[in-house]
């Protein structure tokens, strides 16, 4: 998926990004080792030092929504969204408290229901898309 | 929108990767319309040189689309169209095909120099 988007973010946007990452990942009280993995990957795609990312895993409560509602920017918005329902698909199970905070995010940042389902949608079919192209090639991370 | 609403509707959009990925893959091998139209015309038409000659012209940006040609077939069209018949357009894609394959067609000839 772009990544293009990454390079737009302030270093303040990227963090928050992060606690809300860390967020979803901690909603349904599973740690995935692919939702692990791809807090490392965003980690590292956002150019945030490993400290910083321990040290927002180890924050005890983190305002998700408060977080959310800094986030100004409406690409930026759609982006954290788009990204939330990766995270929030990505281990083939969708729990409702990962449905509470990517909805929860999302109103606070003024996106609308609407655009939740088609971005949410659109999410679904490229990972699908992907995960059939690594079967078809014969790629073992597929 | 309700919340309640909402996390139905997405709840509903999501279906296990292994089921998704088996219904991608019978999609993928059912629709493929140009290998069969590749397979039908190999069995049946003989090409020519002239009409590989179209399909690289057609597919060329140095080149204007080609003009309207009456169709040869009864093709029920409310207003002209720009485009050869549904035969001549089955040999050009065909026909594009062999040659992004590099396969020699019935008819042809490969020049050795």
């Amino acid at each position: 998926m772009d990544n293009d988007y990454i390079k737009t973010l302030s270093n303040e946007e990227k963090i928050i990004f992060l606690k809300i990452f860390c967020c979803l990942i901690r909603a349904d009280d599973k740690i995935d080792a692919e939702e692990i993995t791809f807090l490392k990957k965003i980690a590292l795609r956002y150019g945030v030092d490993n400290n910083t990312v321990i040290g927002i895993i180890k924050t005890p409560k983190i305002d998700y929504v408060e977080e959310a509602r800094k986030i100004t920017s409406r690409p930026h918005a759609l982006q954290l969204v788009k990204e939330m329902c990766v995270m929030a698909n990505i281990d083939n199970d969708l729990a409702d408290s990962e449905l509470d905070v990517v909805i929860d995010c999302a109103r606070a940042m003024g996106v609308e229901d609407e655009k939740i389902v088609l971005i949410n949608r659109w999410v679904l079919d490229s990972l699908i898309l992907t995960k059939t192209g690594h079967l078809i090639m014969e790629e073992n991370n597929g | 929108m309700d919340k309640d609403e909402l996390k139905q509707i997405l709840r509903e959009q999501f279906e296990p990767f292994e089921k998704a990925v088996q219904k991608k893959l019978e999609y993928l091998q059912s629709d493929n319309v140009f290998a069969d139209m590749a397979s039908d015309y190999y069995s049946n038409a003989p090409v020519t040189d002239s009409s590989l000659e179209d399909a690289f012209d057609y597919f060329s940006e140095a080149k204007p689309i080609p003009a309207y040609r009456e169709p040869q077939e009864n093709i029920d069209s409310a207003e002209p169209r720009n485009m050869a018949s549904i035969s001549e357009r089955k040999q050009n894609i065909a026909a594009r095909i062999a040659a992004m394959r590099g396969i020699s067609m019935p008819g042809d000839y490969i020049d050795d120099k």
